[in-house]
This record gives C-alpha cells, structure tokens and sequence, in this order.
C-alpha cells in the first residue's frame, strides 16, 4: 500500500507545523491548508486519505468545509477527523452531520490523535 | 368598532335611523306608554268603525264618538312625548351606551377603546341637544399640540361636532388653553357665560362657530390626577344650560369610575411594557455576556493547545538524544504563553473599559505630547521589525477633552496593529489634524490592508481579518476596545482600506465646544433645560460638519432684541463666548438679522466676533443665516474659517440657510413643547439622526443637490416658497437610514428579502423619526412617498402617477442620480451615458417622464452632463470609456 497521505487543515501556524512534523516522523505524506478555501484546493490536487479539520476558521468554517468536501463522490471515503477548541454539544452534531468520522476536543495529546488516525486506516486497508 | 353590530348596522348609512331605533326601543321599555299608545290605536280603529257602521243622527252614536276621541288624546301625548325624545335623548340614552359598551367589551384589553367610543358617542350626543352648537371632546393624560396631520394624535386628543359638520375634527391645544383645560380638571367644571371665545381661541375651533356661541359649559370627569375625559359644549343664547349641565353632571357620576379604572389600567400596562423591556435588555446582555465568555474560551485555548502539542512531544522525546529542535520547541511555548498573557490582559482592559463608562475622566489634553509618549512605549516593537513612524501633528492642533489613559489606550491599539501588519521595514504614519466640528487621529499602515466586505466586521468583538499564513496573534479584542473608548468620548471610528494597499484608522474626536447658559437671551431660561442644550450642541456641529467649517458661532438675541450674544460656539475661545456681544444696529450680523435672510462678508466685518488670526480668506470669509420662528427672527448662525480655506460662495450661503431652516424648526417645535420632554427628547432624536447620517456615510444635503432640486423645482414652476421647502426636505427624507442595521446597509451584494424589508423601512421610520421637524402635512406626505413609483411597484403604499406628490417625484429623480454617480459596495460607479440613458429608461415606470426631462435639462445646463451624453444611445455601449473631462466632473461631484 502506498504512504497514506494527510491533510493538515488548521489556521495556528505553531501547531499545523508541529501536527506536520509529527506526522511525517510517523511515516505520512502531509500537507498543510490553512483555511477552507485553501483546503478545497489542497484536497483536489494533494487526494489525502485524512484530514485533520480545524473548525473555527476565517472565511469557510471547518463545517462548511466538510460538507463541501463530502458531495463530492470521490471523497465519501476519505476520513475526516474534527479538531476544535469548541466542543459543545450542538457543534459536536453540526460536524458529524456534515461529514466528520471523528471529533477531537482542543487541547488535545497527539499520540492518541495519530494512535486514532493509525487505527481508522487500519480498519479502512483490511476492509 | 363597537357599534356596528346587527341591531344598530343602519348607523353607517344614517345616523338617525340608528338613533330613533334605540328612542323606540326605550318607549317600549316605559311600562305605561305601550299600553295608552295601544288604547290610541284601538280608539282610532273604534271611531272608524262607528264612523262607517252607525248612524250620524243619533245621539248615542255622537257620544260614542267623543268617548274614541278622548281615549285617542293620552296616546297622541304619548306619541308627541316620544317624539321629543327622539330629538332630545334622556338621560337614559346615555346609560344606555355605557352599558351596552361595559357588556361587549374585555374591559382589561380594551379600557383606551372603550373611553374614545365613549368620548364619540358623548360628543356625538351632545351636539345634537336644542341650543348646542358644538360639542368637543377630550381625553387622555396630557394635551399635546401636534401636527394636524398625525392621525394616532388625532384619535387621541379629541373630537369636534358642530350642527353642521358631524365628523371629527382635530382638536389643537395652545399652551393658554391647556391652562384652562387645567384648571377645568381641577375645579371640575366652569361656565363661561358670556364673552368673545378668546378663551377657546388656542382650541383651534372654527371662528364663525365660535361667533355663533353665547356661552360656553365646561365639565371634566375623572380626578385631574388622571386621565380625565373633557367636554366642552358652545351654547347657543337662550340655550337651556342648567339642564345640560345636569345631564353633563350624571355623565360625570357615571364615568369617574370607569376613567379611574382606565387610568390604572394604562399605568398598569406601561409599568408591564416598561419591565418587560427592561427584562429583554437584561436577557440580551446577558445573553452577550454568555458569547462573551464562549469566545473567549475559545480563543485561550488555541495557545494553549500548541504548548500542550509541543511539551507533550518533548515529554516523549525526553530521553532521545537524537532528539534535536528541543530550542525551536521551548521557544515556540514560550511566544504561545506570551502571547495567552497579553490575550488576558485584553479581555481584563475589555472588561475595565466595558464596565467603567460612568468613570470617564475628562480632562483638556494637547494630542501631540500625548503621541510621541505612546510611540516611545512602542519603538522595541518598531525597531525589532525595523519599522519607521512618522508623526505629524501641527502645532495649531486644538487641544481635546478627552480621558487621557484611555485615549492613551487607543493609540497603543492602534499603532499596536499597524506595527503587527506592516511588513519589516514598512512605514508607519500617525497623522493628528483637526476637522469641522473634530479633531482626527489617523494611524496609517502599510500592510495588506482589509478586504471590503470584511471592513464593516472589524470592530467586532474577537473579529480578525483573515490571516496569513505567519499568523498574527491578537485577541480581536483591540479594535473593539478603540471602539468602545471612541464611542464614549462622543466620536466615532472609522476605516479605509484597499487590499495590498494599507489602512488607515481614523478617530474621530469631538471639540471642544462652549456654552454659555448664563446669558439672557430671547430663549430666556429655556437654555438650562437639558434637552435645548443637546439641540444647540447638535447643532451646531451639524453646521460645522456640513459646511465643513472650523468656526460656528450660534448667536441670539438678548431680551430686548437689541443685541446679538454668543450662545454656543465652535472654534472660539471660552473668554470670548462669554464676552461677546454684538449690537444688532451696527454689524453685519444685524444686517442678517433684519433682512431675515442669508448673507456673506469680509474678514473686516467679523471685528468682534472672531479674531482675524482665525480667518484664512479676506473676502466672504464669512457666512451667516438667520433663526427664524414663526415670522420672528430669533438670532443667527455664523460659519467661518472654511476647511480648504477658500472663501464662501452662493452654494455655501445656500446649505447654511436650509440648515437654518432645520434648526429654526427643532427650537420652534421644542419651544412648543417645552414642558413636555417627552416631545423633547423626539425633536433631540430628529437632531441626532441627521448628524448620524454623516457618519454612518449616508448621503447628507450638498450645496449641489439643493441647485438641482432649486434649478428643477424651478423649471417645473414651483414657486419660491415651496422651493425652500422641498430643498428643506433634501437628504432630511432619508434620515430613517439611521434606524436601519449598518451591517445590512453596508453589505456587499444583493439583499435578500429581510434586508431588503429593513432597507425598505426606512421610509416610515423616516417620517416618524423627522415628525417633530416637518412644517406640515405635506412634507411628511413626501417624505412617505419618495420611493413610491409612477407604476405602483414602489413602496410603502404603492401609489402610482399623480398620486404621488410631485416635490417626491422630483426628490425620487434626485435620489437616483446620487445614488448611481457613487461607489456602492455592491457595484463600482455609473458612467454618465448609462445614468443618463437608465433614467431615460425608467421614465414612466420609476420616474415622471416630465421630470426626467427637466433633470436631465438642469445637468446639462449645469455642465455635469454634456450634450452627448444626454442624447448617448444604443450606438454607446455599457463598455464606452468615459471622456476624460466626464471622468473629472464625476470625481468632483463624489468629493
């Protein structure tokens, strides 16, 4: 199987960077988008297999972004994991709504992020 | 309506009909009258018979004819009796409707409705009783004068009947009569036996009905702490007085109930409307304070998320020697930790500032001192991005009353951002210069400026221009601090950008403006009540706003008439406010003052009144308008020291005399209703509204719009007079604009149905919020109609053709041409060949043909359009470039 590619979607600088870093130390391609106009183009030219979502981001917001994403046909099987600082119950329902396999509350430990992206494309090859 | 039900649906149609209905239905109720009327019947039919059947010779057929007729004789009284009635209602028929209305009523919903019908139905009586020529009513807690033209005035304030006109007529209360009116309150009744009416004189009653009165009868009902229901009644000579004056007396038995009722019932309701307002406030509040509190979380955790990223790596990689960029990651947490910090400090000033309105701390400040200390403060961070500031500030700067720590705290946001956004060796300008009626701060950046449809959003709470992609930290807080500190010193904020080429920040800061309330002016002790004190303010700094000058001197006349005193001034020292007087025989203002009309002079004219150091030009360096109440001349408003230091010219004179105008009538309505600060606080309102329109930048009166509405005016033979009063109207009808959401009219982009809806509204709001500044009926007509189309697609009402005042199909024309030669944020500017060619097109169907016409005759003559222009068609395509000299006139007339 070809190296898993991941998108890093978040507006911080300092921690798309480190999310980047720490990702390719895992063996993954990575890039990086800065908000979700950036990612639309990023998702068609880079064809991640991931996409680590911020929500709260200027002009496309995480959710739209994902919605967008998704009808698509070509990407219903991308994974896509939410990543938020905003993590009340009704953002919570709008991500998955839109789209999003998974939401992880702001702050959060990377090793249980890559541990969970790891074990989703697990699941996703044996399938 | 109450009276419409089925028993009494004739009312409509004839009135009486209704009337003798209830007074043969009364009859039926008097026991005893049936019965005799009945006997008449059957005595009638008696003799008819006898008549036919018997035989006249004989005695006992004579006899039995007496007896018929004598048992006839009750019954025809009876008749007669219930004939009178009919035209004399008893008493009766006044419980009658008091009843009946107490049984079909909710009293709890509908106490105000049910004492207008009463008041009707008294009046309506009342007129109708041998010897009265007219009946008026009043009720309600207060007797305002208003404009003859306010219908929900009219229903409330009072009906007039009179023999001959039974419809209602708009009462009017002039302050003498008002007096009078309270003490009837008081006393409870009073007569006026004989006399020539100057009484009812402010009742603004007919005068040949008032001749027609011999004596006039008073009555209130109610206590006069309440609100009571007034009667007057004009009695003719000979009238039968006592006995309406009885039935007047059981009315008041009966009604004081039911007024006191309505009384706690209104008190009641408006202490329920003014909690519940109350409550909303609060709910809204709180409801911000709660997306207070989850943004900002937000937006503290995000720091904190990169020092948990990166400590956690470092954990793990704790004992790695291979481990490397353990310096880039201690770094990395410690700018994330600094920069949490400042993120707290911002919200702890946010909420100092946000809390601390009442503790401004106003001192006279000189801005430029005040700029160099704060930029010292900030040079680590202009020399760390080698950055160079330039200040300007010129020494003549006025100095401003301001809370200096706060202002303080403007600049470092300010500069704060330009130092964030400009680029490493970018330049930086902080430029102070004064204005009309403010004294401006620009802070100049060299960044890459804010996009347009994000510039309205920035001075948001936790707003940030969408970064790039070295991320600039900030809380979003700071604009938003200037804000809020701006917007308590009375100015206001606002912003140029283009993208790639900067912004500029722009204060704005109110001078320092003086008010002498000691003087004795021809407004006399007017001038301490709070509300005469805003209109002067505001006033005078929409003069000095609108005709861009640095001097206003708001000036009236003292007791006498004989001098002019300075009452309010812009731009001149205190010492000379409160000392100068000028005598109204000698100076040019006098010559203003006398001939009631505007005028120009020079510098030598202005000797003292305004130093000549504060003068640039020499030749018409001044302008002045007169204050014109009524037909009196109250005093004068002088402008000098124009902006661009040119002389002033007809246009000028021209702006100032309608401004004039404007104030002549917010003194004139509030003089009207000085006690009443109700009234007072809508003609402040009308004040407020029309400065705000300056700086929300919606389009205010221009030298140039009042020449095209005289010019067109003009040709379409308006007379002078009404010249003056539709240019009065000029930018005045769109003032509602203030009342519309910002957001919404500045919004890039096509409107949906809502926008379009609280847009639309504006011309109703318009008409209300200007009320108090309208000289009659027909100005509020035209204020109501001005976006109303020949083809009845306009709004509100969707009037068509003639039925739209002309003055508003002229002011529709206008609108349009000011509207389509400016930059709005959905569209660029119109070349002149399309407006030309769209107002055409519109012609019959938005506009009167008539008037395009005209216009289009006017811009011609005026040079704003040229020849060609006027007759471009199909042969020149939207993409036409525009001439050169075309291109030129349109960016002088959007200056």
């Amino acid at each position: 199987m070809a190296t898993p590619r991941i998108l890093i979607v978040e507006d911080e600088a300092p921690l798309s960077s480190l999310l980047s870093q720490t990702l390719e130390n895992e063996g993954f391609e990575v890039a990086v988008a800065h908000e979700g106009i950036d990612c639309m183009n990023k998702v068609a030219s880079f064809g991640p297999d991931v996409i680590i979502m911020d929500i709260m981001m200027p002009k496309l917001d995480g959710v739209d972004t994902t919605r967008l994403i998704r009808r698509n046909r070509n990407y219903h099987n991308t994974i896509i994991v939410a990543l938020s600082a905003k993590a009340d119950a009704a953002t919570r329902e709008r991500m998955r709504e839109a789209g999003a396999n998974l939401f992880m509350r702001k702050p959060f430990v990377i090793r249980k992020l890559v541990d969970r992206i790891k074990q989703m494309l697990g699941i996703e090859t044996t399938r | 309506m109450f009276w419409s039900q089925p028993e009494s649906g004739t009312r409509d149609g004839d009135p009486d009909a209704d009337f003798r209905q209830r007074a043969a239905a009364k009859a039926v109720r008097y026991g005893l009258s049936p019965f005799l009327v009945l006997v008449a019947v059957l005595a009638w039919c008696g003799n008819l018979v006898t008549l036919s059947l018997g035989d006249p010779d004989s005695a006992w057929w004579r006899s039995l004819l007496v007896v018929w007729c004598l048992l006839i004789l009750p019954g025809l009284a009876v008749a007669w009796h219930h004939r009178r009635q009919m035209r004399l209602p008893a008493g009766g028929a006044d419980l009658d409707v008091l009843t009946r209305t107490a049984e079909r009523t909710d009293l709890s919903q509908n106490s105000s409705e049910i004492i207008r019908t009463l008041r009707e139905e008294i009046g309506r009586t009342m007129a109708r009783q041998p010897g009265v020529v007219f009946a008026a009513t009043l009720a309600g807690p207060g007797f305002h004068t208003g404009h003859r033209d306010n219908a929900a005035a009219r229903t409330q304030q009072g009906s007039f009947w009179c023999a001959g006109a039974r419809a209602p007529v708009w009462l009017g209360l002039s302050p003498a009569s008002k007096k009078l009116f309270d003490a009837v309150r008081l006393e409870g009744e009073r007569v006026v036996h004989e006399g020539d009416g100057a009484e009812l004189a402010g009742f603004q009653i007919p005068a040949d009905v008032i001749r027609g009165c011999h004596s006039w009868l008073m009555i209130s009902a109610g206590s006069a702490d309440q609100a009571p229901l007034l009667v007057l009644l004009g009695l003719r000579k000979g009238a039968d007085r006592e006995a309406l004056q009885t039935r007047l007396q059981r009315l008041r038995t009966i009604l004081g109930p039911l007024l006191s009722i309505h009384h706690h019932l209104t008190l009641t309701r408006s202490q329920i409307s003014a909690a519940r307002a109350e409550n909303e406030a609060l709910v809204r509040y709180n409801k911000m304070q709660g997306e207070f509190v989850a943004v900002a979380s937000h937006e503290l955790k995000t720091p904190l998320t990169s020092i948990g990223a990166y400590t956690e790596v470092l954990l793990q990689n704790i004992a790695n020697p291979d481990f490397t960029p353990r310096e880039e990651f201690l770094t990395i947490i410690k700018n994330e930790s600094d920069r949490l910090l400042r993120m707290v400090n911002r919200i702890l000033d946010f909420a100092r500032i946000e809390f601390s309105e009442q503790l401004l701390q106003k001192e006279l400040v000189a801005l430029r001192p005040l700029i160099t200390d704060t930029v010292t403060t900030l040079e680590p961070q202009l020399t760390a991005k080698r950055q160079k500031l330039d200040v300007e500030c010129p020494d003549t700067l006025p100095q401003v009353e301001v809370d200096r720590d706060l202002i303080r705290q403007v600049l470092i946001n300010l500069i704060g951002n330009a130092i964030k956004y400009s680029p490493q060796r970018g330049k930086i300008t902080v430029r102070a210069c004064e204005d009309a009626a403010t004294v401006r701060i620009d802070v100049q950046d060299t960044g890459p400026g804010i996009p347009a449809d994000e510039l309205r959003s920035i001075f948001r709470q936790f707003y940030r221009v969408h970064r790039t992609s070295d991320s600039e930290e900030g809380a979003g807080l700071g604009l938003t601090i200037v804000k809020n500190i701006i917007d308590m010193h009375n100015g206001h904020v606002d912003v140029k950008s283009r993208e790639d080429k900067g912004a500029i920040f722009s204060c704005h800061l109110p001078k320092e403006y003086v008010f002498n309330p000691a003087r004795a002016c021809l407004l006399g002790d007017l001038m301490a009540v709070k509300q005469f004190q805003q209109i002067l303010r505001l006033s005078v700094r929409m003069v000095a706003e609108l005709t861009e000058s640095r001097v206003v001197v708001f000036s009236l006349l003292d007791e006498r008439e004989e001098n002019l005193l300075i009452q309010a001034a812009l731009g001149l020292p205190a010492r000379q406010v409160e000392t100068a007087r000028v005598s109204k025989d000698t100076s040019y203002l006098g010559r203003v003052i006398r001939s009631a009309s505007p005028d120009l002079a020079s510098a030598a004219e202005a000797q003292g009144l305004i130093a000549a150091s504060q003068l640039t030009t020499d030749a018409d360096a001044l302008a002045a308008a007169p204050l014109v109440i009524g037909h009196r001349t109250i005093g004068a408003v002088i402008v000098a020291d124009k902006m661009n230091a040119t002389p002033y010219d007809k246009d000028d004179l021209n702006l100032l005399a309608t401004l004039c105008e404007r104030i002549s009538a917010a003194l004139g309505a509030a003089l009207n209703h000085r006690t009443d600060s109700q009234r007072l606080e809508e003609i402040v309102e009308a004040m407020q509204a029309l400065v705000k329109m300056k700086h929300s930048s919606i389009p205010t009166v221009n030298p140039l719009a009042l020449r095209l509405m005289n010019s067109t005016a003009g040709v379409l033979g308006f007379s002078p007079a009404e010249i003056k009063r539709l240019q009065y109207l000029v930018a005045l009808h769109d003032a509602g604009m203030v009342r519309v959401d910002e957001d919404i009219l500045h919004k890039a982009g096509v409107l949906n149905e809502d926008e379009r809806d609280e847009v639309d509204s504006h011309v109703v709001k318009g008409a209300d919020l200007m009320a108090p500044l309208l000289l009659n009926s027909e100005m509020k007509e035209i204020i109501l109609t001005h976006h109303e189309r020949m083809d009845g697609k306009g709004y509100p009402d969707g009037k068509t053709g003639v039925e739209i005042p002309l003055g508003s199909r002229i002011l529709a024309v206008l609108d349009a041409f000011f509207a389509m030669i400016q930059e709005r944020p959905y569209r660029d500017r119109i070349p002149p060949a399309e407006v030309v060619k769209e107002m055409r097109r519109q012609a019959g169907k938005q506009f009167d043909p008539m008037v395009v016409k005209c216009f289009l005759d006017v811009l011609q003559e005026e040079g704003i359009i040229t020849a060609q222009a006027d007759t471009a068609d199909a042969g020149q395509g939207p993409d036409r470039e525009p001439r050169h000299d075309e291109e030129q006139t349109w960016q002088h007339l959007e200056s």
